[in-house]
């Protein structure tokens, strides 16, 4: 698989886009083929070079930052196939493909940012739910996005564009609805099993993260939030229709995008801003993306005299 | 080789005569026979819609065709009507500009309301019940063929038949199906008895919708609506405990003042818990004022916003028009070719059978000559006399598919014929 880079499948995402976007011009009868081909080769190219840098480079499925955005889009890419696939006529792509492409960019910004240590259970379950609630945030943002503005052309009575069909207000809210339990249940899970990797770190003698980490508030944060759009939908009766749940998905977004943002700029003692203590794991990943670093343009890590001397003594520098 | 058609349609005779000419679907096979018996060498096809009534021949040669009084006879016998009543009510189209107008046809351009749907499947139709009937062949089957694939064509490329241009429709499709997924487990509220409401029933109905509930001034106004569409009909001081239920209201009723007004759906609102409801207003003066549409999560329509969209609908269908129009002339010149190269296909092969004969006596005459050739002697000679041959007619037949492709090739043709003495 050493031929698969991320241009591969971000070229391939990316010409998936440009077709959809030509929906808003002409009209065609082999542009959603072309669109599945497309993004069918890139999810293709995707899976194989998340399994090659799985199996060459161990470390579980979120092994750190680059694996978990890659993961992430690759989620969402298998989202976008599937409603392409059935619902030829919605343009999905217009909404989920961006988010994709971004959060492979994402991926690929962050490349040497932190691992999160070792394949152990909890790692694992923190890591995976994490990933799975963001996801799930996203496709809610999607739906939310799409019923605002199907409901504005509803309500201002103006007829559909022939080549910008959304989906009804019924199947946007329906999908808003059941992404903000989700999404509560996922990341709930997510920081709950954080806290208990915690506690287990503290009880064998390892450094533990303190109540006043930016990813411990900003990942609670998150969930108080998720918790009472959760609870406000359940007590509130008409919060679980319409415009309202829509809006607590967009807001959802902006409380996710505020979570990531703190996780990774904001230093902390979390393992995930921790990796680069650890020679190893640098020189893996280096190994791994693709034997490209000597050609990397300079750019600041966060320990960088250590990061410095590893990739000299590697040959990469 | 003579394609023809004889009808009525919408254009040219008023609905009482197309009704008396018109053909039920058990009658087709009969009458096909029935024209069958009188040309036998004619292909034929009916196409019988409530906006026309055309029979389509075609046949090989051209004095086997019906004339259109033959025509006119047949369809007067068949509806026991006076051949002398419909004469000049029928229109005649042959040749190139029959196959036009069934590609008109098919593609819904000559149809009343331009881009209406159904006009293809009835075309189709009376192409497969001619066809079970065994009154088609090699003409009609290329004819009727290349009509459907024009009409495709016409419906892929273009978005002729994609805006809707009735009320009900625009209202059902364009708005009530884009706010709800799926109408069978929705409370659909009728308010009035009006027309339009049974219309708009109609639309509803084939998306499946089947909670149906009437409520009019008089119950027995709404229970025969009700009965109509397996619905209920309750009396009208239930209309607000149906209003709190509703998710689809279509209101019709003739009252000169708001049914509904703002202050009337305020009272209900708080138990409708912000449920989206998207009513129909198809009354005229409206039955639900203005102000109730600017309510969170009401969807208000009114005979005039569905109207306007009707209007631009039709001005964005006959912006296709031209585009649509491209696609049949493009069709119908390539079918034309084809049928007239198919036409000079017997007099190439006589033409190439008597030079055939020609070249083998004279082979044999300078065999009988020259009886000390040997093999190789003798097909070097042959390949000669083959080449000769071709060469020699290369240009005139050449020159009959050219004039053929421009669909003007009778007069080379029989030209032709005459100069090489080529009999039928």
């Amino acid at each position: 698989m050493n031929g698969i880079t991320v241009t591969c499948f971000a070229a391939s995402y990316a010409v998936a886009l440009a077709c959809e976007v030509t929906r808003l011009f002409f009209r065609s009868g082999v542009r959603g083929a072309l669109m599945l081909t497309f993004a069918g080769a890139g999810l293709v190219a995707h899976s194989l070079y998340l399994a090659a840098r799985l199996t060459s480079y161990g470390g579980g499925p979120v092994a750190g930052w680059f694996e978990w955005f890659l993961l992430a889009a690759w989620i969402l890419a298998a989202a976008y196939l599937y409603l392409t696939f059935y619902h030829p006529r919605n343009p999905f792509g217009l909404f989920i493909l961006p988010l994709v492409l971004g959060l492979i960019a994402l991926g690929y910004v962050f490349r040497f940012e932190g691992a999160f240590g070792g394949a152990r259970l909890w790692g694992l379950v923190h890591g995976l739910s994490l990933l799975m609630g963001t996801v799930v945030v996203l496709i809610g943002f999607v739906a939310g996005l799409m019923y605002l503005i199907e409901a504005n052309r509803l309500k201002h009575k103006r007829p559909p564009a022939g080549r910008f069909r959304l989906p009804s207000l019924e199947w946007a809210e329906k999908v808003n609805g059941r992404t903000l339990v989700f999404s509560t249940i996922l990341l709930g899970i997510g920081v709950l099993s954080g806290l208990a990797l915690n506690a287990i770190n503290h009880s064998q003698g390892a450094m533990a993260l303190p109540w006043s980490d930016p990813v411990v508030w900003s990942s609670g944060l998150l969930l108080a939030w998720l918790l009472a759009a959760a609870a406000f939908n359940f007590v509130y009766r008409p919060a679980r229709r319409g415009r309202k749940v829509a809006y607590l998905t967009l807001a959802s977004m902006i409380f996710l995008l505020l979570a990531l943002g703190v996780i990774l700029l904001v230093p902390s003692k979390h393992p995930s801003q921790q990796a680069f203590d650890k020679d190893e794991r640098v020189t893996g990943i280096c190994c791994n993306v693709g034997s490209r670093c000597r050609d990397l343009p300079g750019r600041e890590f966060r320990k960088e005299p250590k990061i410095v001397a590893v990739a000299r003594r590697g040959g990469w520098l | 080789m003579k394609v023809q058609l004889v009808g009525v349609s919408h254009h040219t005779a008023p609905i009482q005569l197309r009704q008396r000419l018109a053909f039920r679907p058990e009658q087709v096979p009969s009458a096909l026979d029935g024209l069958r018996d009188r040309f036998p060498q004619t292909e034929a096809v009916l196409l019988s819609t409530c906006n026309r009534v055309e029979v389509y021949t075609a046949v090989d040669e051209d004095q086997a065709s019906p004339s259109h009084q033959d025509v006119v006879h047949f369809l007067a016998d068949f509806h026991h009507v006076a051949a002398t009543e419909i004469f000049d009510e029928l229109f005649e189209r042959t040749g190139e500009d029959a196959v036009r107008h069934l590609f008109y046809v098919a593609a819904s351009l000559d149809s009343m309301v331009v881009g209406e749907a159904q006009i293809l499947g009835q075309v189709k139709q009376a192409y497969v019940m001619a066809n079970q009937a065994g009154a088609t062949g090699p003409l009609t089957h290329g004819f009727f063929q290349a009509a459907l694939k024009t009409a495709r064509r016409v419906a892929a490329e273009t978005t002729i038949n994609q805006r809707r241009t009735s009320v009900a429709g625009v209202a059902v499709a364009d708005f009530a199906k884009q706010i709800f997924e799926r109408f069978d487990d929705k409370k659909i509220l009728v308010i009035g008895a009006g027309e339009m409401g049974d219309d708009a029933l109609r639309y509803l109905r084939h998306e499946g919708g089947k909670d149906i509930t009437v409520v009019s001034r008089t119950l027995e106004t709404a229970a025969n609506l009700a009965g109509r569409w397996s619905g209920t009909a309750v009396p009208w001081e239930q209309l607000d405990q149906q209003l709190i239920a509703a998710d689809l209201v279509i209101s019709t009723t003739g009252a000169s003042q708001p049914v509904v007004t703002l202050q009337d759906f305020q009272r209900i609102e708080p138990q409708r818990y912000q449920r989206p409801i998207c009513i129909l207003d198809l009354a005229v003066p409206r039955d639900f004022e203005s102000a109730v549409g600017d309510r969170l999560g009401v969807y208000l329509y009114s005979i005039d916003d569905l109207q306007e969209i009707c209007r631009r609908n039709r001005t964005a269908r006959e912006k296709e028009w031209p585009a649509a129009e491209r696609i049949i002339e493009e069709e119908a010149t390539h079918f034309m070719a084809e049928l007239n190269h198919r036409a000079t296909a017997p007099t190439i092969r006589r033409l190439r059978d008597s030079c055939e004969v020609l070249k083998r006596d004279e082979l044999q005459r300078l065999h009988n000559k020259l009886p000390g050739l040997d093999d190789a002697a003798r097909q070097e000679i042959q390949k000669t006399f083959d080449r000769f041959l071709n060469k020699m007619l290369h240009p005139p037949l050449e020159s009959l598919r050219n004039e053929a492709r421009s669909g003007t090739s009778h007069g080379l043709l029989e030209a032709l014929r005459r100069l090489f003495q080529i009999k039928d």
